[in-house]
C-alpha cells in the first residue's frame, strides 16, 4: 500500500469491510498485498460462534465443492488449537479414533467405478485428486469417508446418538489407540513425512493435537505398531515429500496406511506364512490355506491392467480370516517358495512392482524407515527379517528353529542374537540360487540341536555307518537301513532329518559315549580355521562330540572357532580318506573317514 | 480485439445488463457474451435477452444476450439435486450421496435454482461439464483474445460454479483471464419460507466464498476486481438494496457500473503490477459522478455520451410522436402540402426511394426505426437516471437540454423541434447506395446518428 497522505474521509472502498487507508481518491486499489486474503476478511475462530452459540464458520453448505465437508474441516483442523470444541474437531477425533481403535472398517474405494454412476463422475470433474477415497463404517452404518487434506470428511446424517454410541465402543480401547497413533506418527516423523506446517497437511495437526491434548505417548520400540497393528485402507492423503525441510516444501498425495488396533497381529500374519500360497485369479488375491485347505488369510491383488493406481485400490492389503492350526513340528514358512513352487514374495511381486510404480523401493532402508507406506505382508516380513535378503539369497533354517522362532512372535534371528547364542549364518549357492542358512544349538531355553544333529551325520560318515548310497542318487544314509540323513534339497541343503534331531534329543547310548578315541579323531578330522563351510563342519563336529561325550560343558569361546573343548580334545592319527559329496547348492563337501577301521 | 465477458448467475447478468448499455451508449465496444445460468425464463434473462426487441439475437449489443444454462435442464427436468444421481440401480452411489449431502440439500429442486447453496451448484454444474453442452459454450474461446468472468462468489449459482467454470475455460483458452465479482451488494428479506435465502445466508456465504476463492479460485486468474456494498456508507449513488423473495427483475445499482469499469482498468492495471491478482475500487464520496467523467474506451467521458443520447431521444422522440409520425407519412399518401417541416429527412427519402408509390411504405420503415432507437437510448439513459440523481446527471448551464426540454411539453406543437432538426441534418441527406440499396432503417440510424454527433459537438 502507498504510503501517500490517508484520504479515506472522502472515499470508501467499494467492499463490505475495509479499515485499512486509501491512497487515492477512485478507481482501482491493491486489496492488502494483492494475493492473500486480507486479513479482516479471514474469519476468525472466536468468531466461529454466532449470536445464538451455533458453529456459523466454516460451514460446509457454503463452500463451493461437494466436498464441503472436508474442505470445513480442514479450515478447523488449520484453527484446531483454537476451535477444538468446534463440532467439526470433535468428529474429527471421534474418526481417528475409531479408525484406530480397530472399531471402523477402511474401505478402499474409487470414484472412477462404475458403481458411483454419474456422481463419481461429477465428482471427478471437480476434484481429479480425490478418486481414491476409503469409506468408513461401522456396524455396516457409513461415518464418513477419508479426504486427503482433512484425513476425513465426516458423514452429514449420522445423528448425535449414533456418534455417541461409536464414542462409548472407542471408549475401552482409545489408550492403545492413542499409543498406536502416537507410534504411527513417530514412523512418519522419522521417514520425514510429517510437517504440520505445511498447507495442505492440515490433517497432521489435527492428529497432533488429538494426540497433545490426550497426553498420548508412544509405546517403547514402537512395539504397539510392530506387533499390534494392522494397517488398514490406504487413505489418500497430502504429505510432504521429505525432499526438503524448507518452507514451501512440495506436498504430494500419496496412499498411507492408517493404524487399526489387532492385537497380536504381526505374529499372526507370519503363523498364516507357514501355509502354501495360492493365487486365486476370480478372487484377485493371493489365499494362504490350512492343511485342510480352509482359507486363513487373503493377500489382495485387484484387478490387472486397471487404470488406476493399485496400491490406492488396497492391492497388497492382508485380511487374516481365521486361525490356522498347524502341527509346530511341521511348521515351515513360505516366504520364499521350494521345491520349484512360488512362495509368498514371489507371489506379491505385482505388489511390489505397483509400490516401485509410486516411488516406493521394497528394501530394508525404505520399508522400515516408513512402515506406514507399505502393506502389512511386505511391512511385516521386513520387520521380523524375513524379507529375502539383497541379491536375492532365500533365508533357510531347520524346521526346528523356524517352529522355535513362530513361537517366539516369528521375528528372524537378528545378528546379536545369533552372536549370543553361538549360532552361525553360513551362505551357500554362490551367485546363481544364493542361500542363506542360519545354524543355531539353543534358543534360550529351548534346544534346537542344528549343529549337534549336522555333526550326528558327519560322525555317522566318518564311522562308516553311513555313506553315498547310489539307490539315493549319492546322497548319505545309513548303511544298514538306506535312512537319508539329510534333507539334501535346494531349500534345506544341510539340514539332517528329523529322526537325527530325535535321535540327538536324547542322552547318547552309553557305546557311543565310550568312543572317546574315535570322537578324538572325528575333532581333529574337522578341525579348521577357515570360515565358512569348513568351521560350521567344524562346530558341528564340537557339538556332537560334547553331547555324545556326555561331557555336555561350555561351548567354545570366541576365537576358539577350530579350537578345543577342555575335556575332549582333537588328537590321535590324521584321517586319511575323506568321500565327496555334492550339496544341492552345488558345494562339494569333504567328509573325512576315520583312519581306523571297524 | 476478441473479447469475451461470461456472466455467471444473476448477478452476472446484472453486469451483462450493464455492459450491454455501456456498448450501445458507445463507451465501450467489442464485447461478446456468454451468459450462464440455469433459470432463463424469468425477467432477469428475458430482458438480458432482448433488452429492446431491436437489439435482440445477432443486433444485440453484446452479439448474443440468450442466457444459457451450464447444464442439460431439459434433462433435470423437475428433479431435485438428490434425483440427478440418486438410482436404485446404484446403491453404493446413494450411500456416497448421503455421506457428502444432508438431507436439505438433497431436497433442493435445481431447475429453479440453487437456493444460495455452493456445494450444490459446484455439483450440478460438474456433472454438466460432462456433457456437450458447456463444452460447446466454451469452444469459441479458442479464438479469445481476452476473457472476463462476471458474477457473485456469494450466491448459490454464481459461487458454485465460479471455480470449476475457470478451469473448464482454460480448456480452450491460455491467455489472460480477468474476473469481476459482486461480494454482497443487496440484502434480503429476513422473512422467508424454508430453504429461502435469508440475511444469514448472504452473510455466511460471503465469508466462505471469499476464503474459498482466495485460496483456490484466484490464482488460477491473471487478476480480479471484488467489489461490494460497503458496509453502512450511503450516499447519492451508494443506496442500500433490500430484495425480497421471488424478485426476479433487474435491480439496478452503481455497483454494476462501477463492476463494469473493470473492463477498462483491470487490463491496464495488471501491466502495470504483473503479481497482483486483487483488486478492489475506491469511490469518491466528494466526487461521486468520477465515474460518469472518466474516459471509457471510446475516449468520451460517460457523461458526455448519456447527455448526446439524451439529447437525441428528445429529438427522435419528438419526430415519433403519433401527431408528427401521420403528419409525415400523410405526406406520402396525399402529396399535398410541403414537405419543408422534414426536408432532409425527406430528401433522404427520395434519393433513395426513386419510385414515388413506395415512398409511404419506405418513411414507415423509417419512423419504425427511429422509434426502435428511442426505445434503445431509453434503455441507457433510464437505467443512468436509475443509477444517479439529476443532479449528477445533468449540467445546469446546458442550454441545448434546457431548451429541447422545455419545447418538448408542447410535444408535436413544437416547432422548435422542427427547426432544430431541419438545422442539424441540413445538407446531410443520405445518397442512395448503387451497391446495397439503403434500407428505411438505413435512413433512420443515418439521420439518428447525426443528431448524436451534433449533441456530442454541442
Amino acid at each position: 500500500m502507498s504510503s501517500e497522505p490517508q484520504m479515506a474521509a472522502t472515499a470508501v472502498a467499494l467492499v463490505p469491510t475495509w479499515k485499512a487507508a486509501l491512497s487515492k481518491a477512485s478507481g482501482l486499489f491493491i486489496l492488502a498485498d494483492g494475493v492473500a486474503i486480507p486479513g479482516d476478511w479471514e474469519v476468525k475462530p472466536d468468531q466461529w460462534t454466532g449470536d445464538t452459540g451455533d458453529m456459523v464458520f466454516p460451514n460446509p453448505k457454503a463452500i463451493p465443492t461437494p466436498f464441503a465437508r472436508a474442505e470445513a474441516t480442514r479450515l478447523v483442523l488449520a484453527q484446531i488449537d483454537q476451535a477444538f470444541n468446534h463440532v467439526l474437531a470433535l468428529r474429527f477425533r471421534d474418526l481417528l479414533l475409531g479408525v484406530a481403535a480397530g472399531v471402523l472398517t477402511v474401505e478402499p474405494d474409487d470414484l472412477a467405478s462404475p458403481e458411483h454412476d454419474n456422481l463419481g463422475r461429477a465428482l471427478l470433474q471437480v476434484d481429479r485428486d480425490a478418486r481414491y477415497f476409503c469409506q468408513l463404517k461401522w456396524r455396516g452404518l457409513s461415518y464418513g469417508i477419508t479426504y486427503r487434506t482433512s484425513l476425513f470428511s465426516p458423514h452429514t446424517r449420522r445423528t448425535r446418538e449414533e456418534w455417541a454410541a461409536l464414542a462409548e465402543a472407542i471408549k475401552p480401547l482409545e489408550p492403545d489407540a492413542l499409543t498406536l497413533l502416537c507410534d504411527w506418527r513417530a514412523s512418519l516423523e522419522r521417514a520425514r513425512r510429517w510437517n504440520p506446517e505445511v498447507p495442505l497437511c492440515e490433517w497432521q495437526r489435527g492428529v497432533n493435537e488429538v494426540l497433545r491434548r490426550a497426553g498420548a505417548q508412544p509405546s517403547e520400540g514402537n512395539a504397539r505398531l510392530v506387533e499390534d497393528a494392522r494397517l488398514v485402507g490406504p487413505a489418500h492423503l497430502t504429505l510432504p515429500t521429505g525432499l526438503n525441510t524448507e518452507p514451501g516444501e512440495p506436498v504430494r498425495a500419496e496412499p498411507v496406511y492408517l493404524p487399526s488396533l489387532q492385537r497380536g497381529f504381526a505374529a499372526r500374519l507370519l503363523t498364516t506364512c507357514q501355509f502354501k500360497p495360492r493365487e486365486e485369479p476370480d478372487k484377485q488375491a493371493i489365499a494362504l490355506c490350512d492343511a485342510t485347505q480352509k482359507t486363513v488369510a487373503r493377500i489382495r491383488l485387484g484387478q490387472s491392467g486397471s487404470d488406476g493406481n493399485s496400491i490406492a485400490l488396497g492391492m497388497g492389503s492382508v485380511e487374516l480370516l481365521d486361525t490356522p492350526k498347524v502341527p509346530a513340528a511341521e511348521a515351515e514358512l513360505w516366504v520364499s517358495g521350494r521345491g520349484g513352487e512360488p512362495g509368498i514374495v514371489d507371489l506379491l511381486r505385482p505388489v511390489v512392482l505397483a509400490l516401485q510404480k509410486i516411488g516406493r523401493p521394497v528394501d530394508g532402508e525404505h520399508v522400515l524407515a516408513a512402515p506406514a507406506l507399505y502393506p502389512d505382508p511386505i511391512r511385516v516380513l521386513f520387520e521380523r527379517g524375513r524379507w529375502p535378503g539383497e541379491g536375492g539369497a532365500r533365508a533357510a533354517q531347520s524346521r526346528r528353529l523356524a517352529a522355535a522362532l513362530l513361537q517366539a512372535g516369528g521375528r528372524a534371528l537378528d545378528g546379536a542374537t545369533l552372536e549370543r547364542e553361538r549360532g552361525e549364518r553360513l551362505q551357500l549357492g554362490g551367485t546363481a540360487a544364493p542361500v542363506t542358512l542360519t545354524l543355531v544349538d539353543r534358543l534360550g531355553e529351548i534346544a534346537i540341536n542344528d549343529f549337534r544333529a549336522l555333526g550326528y551325520a558327519l560322525f555317522a560318515v566318518f564311522t562308516r555307518e553311513a555313506e553315498p548310497a547310489s539307490a539315493l542318487d549319492g546322497q548319505l544314509a545309513m548303511a544298514d537301513t538306506l535312512e537319508k540323513l539329510l534333507e539334501h534339497n535346494a531349500d534345506r541343503p544341510l539340514e539332517p532329518r528329523k529322526w537325527v534331531y530325535d535321535l540327538v534329543e536324547l542322552p547318547p547310548s552309553e557305546r557311543l559315549s565310550r568312543r572317546v578315541a574315535t570322537l578324538q579323531r572325528f575333532l581333529r578330522a574337522y578341525r579348521s580355521p577357515q570360515p565358512g563351510l569348513p568351521r560350521v563342519l567344524d562346530r558341528a563336529a564340537q557339538s556332537f562330540a560334547r553331547w555324545a561325550s556326555g561331557r555336555l560343558g561350555p561351548p567354545p569361546k570366541d576365537g576358539e572357532a577350530g579350537g578345543r573343548n577342555s575335556d575332549l580334545l582333537p588328537l590321535g592319527r590324521p584321517s586319511a580318506r575323506a568321500i565327496n559329496v555334492q550339496l544341492p547348492t552345488g558345494e562339494e563337501l569333504r567328509l573325512p573317514l576315520d583312519a581306523v577301521e571297524g | 480485439m476478441n473479447r469475451y465477458v461470461i456472466s455467471v448467475g444473476g448477478t452476472g447478468q446484472h453486469v451483462a445488463l450493464a455492459l450491454t448499455r455501456l456498448v450501445r451508449a458507445g463507451a465501450l465496444e467489442g464485447l461478446k457474451l456468454i451468459a450462464l445460468d440455469p433459470d432463463n425464463e424469468t425477467r432477469l434473462p428475458q430482458l438480458l435477452r432482448a433488452p429492446t426487441p431491436s437489439l435482440s439475437g445477432a443486433k444485440h449489443p453484446l452479439q448474443d444476450g440468450v442466457v444459457k444454462a451450464p447444464f442439460d435442464i431439459a434433462r433435470l427436468g423437475q428433479k431435485s439435486f438428490e434425483q440427478l444421481f440418486v438410482d436404485p440401480d446404484h446403491p453404493k452411489e446413494q450411500e456416497l450421496f448421503q455421506c457428502l449431502f444432508d438431507a436439505d440439500e438433497a431436497s433442493i429442486a435445481i431447475h429453479k435454482g440453487m437456493y444460495g447453496t455452493p456445494c450444490v451448484g459446484a455439483t450440478v454444474f460438474a456433472e454438466g461439464a460432462n456433457g456437450d453442452l458447456i463444452q460447446n459454450l466454451l469452444r469459441p474461446l479458442s479464438s479469445a483474445t481476452q476473457v472476463f468472468v462476471c458474477g457473485s462468489v456469494v450466491g448459490g449459482t454464481g459461487a458454485g460454479i465460479m471455480h470449476k467454470l475457470i478451469g473448464e475455460i482454460r480448456r480452450y483458452y491460455t491467455h489472460e483471464i480477468f474476473g469481476i465479482f459482486m461480494l454482497p451488494w443487496f440484502d434480503v428479506s429476513a422473512t422467508g419460507g424454508k430453504g429461502a435465502i435469508t440475511p444469514a445466508t448472504i452473510t455466511r456465504n460471503a465469508s466462505h466464498g471469499v476464503k474459498y476463492f482466495y485460496e483456490h479460485t484466484i490464482p488460477n486468474l491473471t487478476a480480479s476486481l471484488l467489489i461490494g456494498y460497503p458496509g453502512t456508507t450511503q450516499s447519492a449513488v451508494l443506496k442500500k438494496l433490500t430484495l425480497g423473495e421471488g424478485n426476479m427483475g433487474e435491480n439496478p445499482h452503481y455497483l454494476h457500473l462501477a463492476a463494469a469499469r473493470g473492463i477498462v482498468e483491470l487490463p491496464a492495471a495488471h501491466t502495470a503490477n504483473r503479481g497482483v491478482k486483487a483488486y478492489g475500487m475506491v469511490h469518491d464520496l466528494r466526487n461521486e459522478g468520477w465515474l460518469l467523467d472518466a474516459a471509457w474506451e471510446s475516449g468520451v467521458p460517460l457523461r458526455k455520451l448519456l447527455r448526446a443520447l439524451r439529447v437525441q431521444h428528445n429529438l427522435v422522440s419528438f419526430l415519433v410522436l403519433p401527431e408528427n409520425r401521420n403528419k409525415i407519412l400523410s405526406y406520402y399518401t396525399s402529396w399535398l402540402g410541403s414537405s419543408d417541416f422534414f426536408a432532409p429527412l425527406d430528401g433522404s427519402i427520395k434519393l433513395n426511394v426513386t419510385d414515388k408509390k413506395m415512398r409511404h411504405s419506405f418513411a414507415e420503415h423509417v419512423l419504425d426505426r427511429f422509434a426502435e432507437i428511442k426505445e434503445e437510448v431509453e434503455l441507457c439513459v433510464n437505467w443512468a437516471q436509475k443509477i444517479f440523481p439529476v443532479e449528477l446527471i445533468d449540467q445546469s448551464d446546458d442550454a441545448l437540454m434546457k431548451e429541447l426540454s422545455d419545447a418538448f411539453m408542447k410535444r408535436a406543437e413544437s416547432a422548435g423541434h422542427w427547426k432544430r432538426l431541419q438545422a442539424i441534418w441540413k445538407g446531410r441527406e443520405l445518397p442512395a447506395n448503387p451497391d446495397k440499396p439503403n434500407t428505411g432503417a438505413d435512413v433512420a440510424e443515418h439521420h439518428a446518428q447525426i443528431i448524436l454527433d451534433y449533441a456530442l459537438g454541442n
